[in-house]
């Protein structure tokens, strides 16, 4: 099958970039490739749309980053994933809207510097309730757990949607400033495009290490087998708790950046949809790697885009949903690996010196599926 | 008091309406452990095609095509098969090649299934409610639903009918699960599939009947439903779909009585919560996940089920 | 002089185990001093696997007590209990598939790590001395076991005999003190369960002990010191192999479940 073939030589080296042991020669070059492309391009295109996109690309990639963690990794069916993303873009909100501002009377631009605060605190918010959604799941079996999940990003939004004393309910919360840095605001989009292009670098480069490491090691083992995962001393609740929190903690971050990145947000951004479809992107891109997400994120945006340009697709919005339910269903009739297949990630952090040809064979074997 | 009464009432009528799509949702788990997703979705075409036998005609694309006009009874009936054939087909299509995939895959196939119906619906239909044309039999020549008092208690016959419709549908289920060859055919592929295709079942067509029915009874909660509320949109059967299955988790998951039992027990706590907590109108739909998250921290079985350990 | 007194490693006293109505371990005592192989043999469904499951933690014992070197250990989690020093491999076999020889015996030292999120993500000389320690330990422990050249294979791809020899190097990553090998010799051709009879008993020579649930007969009387007989969850005979092997109860029960 000479097509089987040379696709998989394209996409082989773009994987191997991120998923490989330590890095050979090829491997960086690809990186290095990738990086260019992602820091030059917006200065290549004319149109705000192009960078719109690419920003909007972006925050999809770290949110099926993090996704990956608990459904790809650790083997955790989360339905209700999109809940972390809300409580981190409405923590932001709620502090500089309604606290500072509304509250206090304060001048929001003088607290700029909240705002890089913000991401981590948002971040370690969600991943709190990380937590705390997470326990009672520990003892449920798969297909419930997807449903208790699911139930509780159903909560958090019908809450956000409610409780209009916090969140200004439907109507949303408005105003959330910009980022700036001392004196420097991030107002256009090419800014925030590079704003968020750092953030997803810097996510993407800690979720890496976490993974090829213990830590990575022992939800692997509880994704594969809990049972012998606990008997081998892993404490498996405590383990897939700290994946709920990790996966949390960057849909959290990634959620303030959307709040200042939209500078409005209401609960429409949260609907149980926007979980689907991050789970969708993981699926696509190929569970359990780590180029997997990255990839599904960058095809399915692109595919999207380009879709939009059809009239008939602009008059049929719905079109859209069913490629991506088709999408979903023949992906796990024929392809449940994923575009990227059975190319694992290492599970260890630098395998200590092997030959660089060593390197290359192992990442392009096929491990069979 | 008859506040309290009206909410009942409502709430065991809706509830009905759970039970009838939480069998189908129970009988699937208990066979092949897998949450169908797509039963919300089936209920919504239940729904909608029991408005296109009943209308003389209606905008399916854009285009006006016009329809065979028949009265509601028959409609619902043909709503019924139609639907029960699209579910048996999914299940070919969509579940049976997953069969030995690991959980994981199935489930979000089921997703999948469930998004691509839903968009499908908005693509023939429209993204607008369509209109549940009246039933001749239960609305009174103004317009408005027949109805009957009791104790300051305002009942449609309607509402009747749904209850009746749903107790006689779970005893007709009921016996034939329980006297009829093919029905212990179906328990014994539930108890043990390889087991039971070693017995000379042919477990492939258990599973396709059960799907059969299933989607059905979920058919008949969506014709039901429409007659109801009078009206029916792509994006109805989310909702009850999945307190649909919350029901049949509460009751029991994998037992028909318990499904039933569920249904109508959510119906009517989700009523009074409604009616009775602090805002609780708007948090309603927060109500059965609450419930769901109780249930499974406390007795995952559920009421009706037996006490099995959860993990493999 | 007298002799030392053995160390009492484990020990059982009046162990039950009742699924609902159905009693699979019932009253059990059972010991196993330092350095032995004890073995525990059984007709099918005698409750050998069940008792397994009851001290390793899987199950947490209807009643009675267990003492892994003096400590009650009845009720706490697998990974307590392993990482006191209590280790097993499994009847069915329940290797980590989708990851490589290596990686599985990588996560049996995972008790014996430390490094948390923030360590690892900052890949501190520690963590990473901690990681390389890892990793060396391990390919050792695969040689040890036969397997040093299958180290990047996945689990799923290794032939029979290889995936039972690699949960014993996994077993042993996490540094036990009492390893229970649940009929290890399982589906082996006579070559196989020799060379496997020559790992237990080299095991052992290093200070391990060993508790050890078999069918085949070959592999109980070559190996053990003492041998325990369970029927129906309960302890009938406990003795030398040739004292077992002999023993009338022992054949009766053996004999009996296949008439």
């Amino acid at each position: 099958m000479a097509d089987e073939g040379s696709f998989r030589v394209k996409l082989n080296p773009i994987a191997a970039a991120m998923v490989g042991g330590g890095s050979t020669r090829s491997q960086r070059v690809f990186l290095g490739v990738l990086l260019a492309i992602a820091v030059i391009l917006p200065f290549l295109v004319g149109s705000n749309r192009w960078v719109t996109l690419m920003t909007v690309v972006v925050i999809y990639i770290v949110l099926a980053s993090g996704l990956n963690i608990v459904v790809g990794f650790t083997g955790l069916l989360d339905l209700g994933y999109v809940a972390f993303y809300a409580i981190g873009a409405y923590y932001t909100a709620i502090i500089f809207n309604m606290v500072l501002k509304a509250k206090f009377g304060l001048d929001i631009d003088a607290y700029w510097w909240l705002t890089w605060i913000n991401f981590v605190v948002g971040g370690l918010l969600a991943a709190l309730a990380g937590v705390l959604i997470g326990y009672p799941t520990l003892r449920v079996r798969g297909d419930y757990l997807a449903i208790m999940t699911l139930g509780f990003g159903e909560i958090i939004r019908i809450v956000a949607l409610n409780w209009v004393g916090l969140t200004r309910g439907p109507s949303g919360i408005s105003g959330v400033p910009k980022p700036a840095f001392f004196g420097y605001e991030f107002s256009t989009q090419k800014s925030l495009y590079f704003l968020g292009l750092a953030l997803a670098i810097i996510s993407l480069w800690t979720i890496s290490r976490i993974v090829r490491s213990r830590i990575g090691r022992a939800w692997t083992a509880i994704r594969e087998d809990e049972v012998a995962a606990e008997a081998m001393g892993i404490h498996t609740s405590r383990y897939k708790l700290l994946s709920y929190a990790t996966g949390a903690f960057f849909a959290g971050a990634m959620g303030v950046f959307f709040g200042h990145y939209l500078n409005y947000i209401s609960p429409s951004s949260f609907m149980l949809m926007e979980s689907f479809l991050i789970l969708s992107l993981v699926v696509l891109g190929g569970m359990g790697n780590i180029a997997g997400p990255v990839l599904g994120a960058i095809v399915w945006m692109g595919l999207q885009e380009w879709l939009r340009d059809f009239p008939f697709v602009q008059a049929h919005p719905e079109t859209r949903g069913i490629a991506l339910g088709l999408v979903l269903v023949l992906l796990m009739v024929f392809r449940p690996q994923g575009l990227l297949g059975s190319l694992r990630v290492k599970l260890e952090m630098k395998p200590g010196s092997k030959g660089e040809a060593e390197q290359e064979r192992e990442v392009w074997s096929d491990a069979g599926s | 008091m008859s506040e309290l009464g009206q909410q009942l009432v409502n709430g065991l009528m809706i509830g009905c309406l759970y039970a009838l799509i939480a069998v189908g949702y129970t009988m699937v788990y208990g066979i092949i452990e897998l949450i169908n997703f797509a039963f919300g979705e089936l209920f919504m075409f239940g729904a909608f095609i029991t408005i296109m036998m009943m209308v003389p005609e209606i905008s399916l694309f854009g285009n006006t095509v016009s329809m065979p006009h028949l009265n509601f009874f028959l409609a619902i009936i043909i709503a019924m098969a139609v639907v029960g054939i699209m579910g048996v087909i999914i299940e070919r299509l969509a579940y049976r090649p997953l069969r030995n995939a690991p959980r994981l895959a199935a489930l979000i196939s089921a997703i999948g299934v469930s998004i691509l119906l839903q968009n499908v619906a908005q693509a023939i239909f429209g993204s607008q409610q369509v209109p549940f044309p009246d039933i001749p039999l239960f609305t009174t020549a103004a317009g408005a639903p027949k109805a009957f008092a009791v104790g300051g208690v305002q009942i449609t016959y309607f509402q009747v009918f749904v209850v009746v419709v749903t107790v006689v549908a779970m005893l007709l289920l009921n016996f034939y699960v329980k006297r009829t060859r093919m029905g212990r055919a179906m328990r014994a592929s539930a108890q043990d599939k390889r087991t039971s295709a070693l017995m000379g079942v042919n477990v492939n067509k258990v599973i396709a009947l059960t799907f059969l029915i299933g989607s059905a009874m979920g058919a008949l909660a969506g014709g039901l439903y429409g007659g109801v509320y009078h009206a029916a949109w792509p994006l109805m059967g989310f909702n009850p779909g999945l307190k649909a299955f919350i029901a049949a988790v509460l009751g029991g998951i994998g037992n028909i009585p318990g499904a039933f039992l569920g249904g109508l027990l959510l119906g009517v706590i989700e009523a009074l919560g409604s009616a009775y907590l602090p805002m609780g109108s708007q948090y309603r739909d927060a109500i059965a996940f609450v419930i769901l998250i109780l249930i499974l921290s406390f007795r995952p079985s559920g009421l009706l089920g037996s006490t099995v350990s959860q993990k493999a | 002089m007298p002799a030392a007194e053995p160390v009492r490693v484990l020990e059982t006293t009046q162990l039950v185990k009742a699924f609902g109505g159905l009693v699979a371990v019932n009253k059990v005592d059972f010991h196993a001093d330092e350095n032995e192989i004890v073995g525990l043999i059984g007709p099918n469904g005698a409750g050998k696997t069940t008792l397994f499951n009851a001290i390793t933690g899987v199950y947490g014992p209807t009643s009675g007590t267990i003492r892994f070197q003096g400590r009650e250990i009845a009720g706490m989690l697998p990974s307590k209990v392993t990482k006191l020093g209590v280790a097993r491999t499994f009847q069915n076999i329940r290797l980590f598939n989708e990851m490589t020889a290596l990686e599985n015996v990588m996560v049996g030292q995972h008790c014996r790590t430390r490094s948390g999120v923030l360590r690892v993500v900052l890949r501190t000389p520690r963590a990473t001395r901690e990681e390389k320690g890892v990793h060396d330990k391990s390919l050792a422990l695969l040689e040890y076991v036969g397997l040093g050249g299958h180290a990047e294979e996945l689990a799923k791809n290794l032939p029979y005999g290889s995936q039972r020899r690699l949960e014993i190097a996994r077993a042993m990553a996490t540094e036990p003190a009492l390893l229970f090998l649940d009929e290890p010799a399982a589906g082996m051709n006579p070559q196989e369960t020799a060379a496997l009879l020559q790992l237990i008993r080299r095991i052992r020579d290093e200070g391990m002990t060993i508790i050890l649930i078999e069918h085949d007969m070959k592999v109980v009387m070559g190996s053990s010191d003492r041998v325990v007989v369970l029927d129906h969850g309960e302890k009938i005979a406990e003795g030398s192999p040739d004292v077992v092997r002999s023993d009338a109860r022992v054949i009766e029960a053996y004999l009996g479940k296949s008439a």
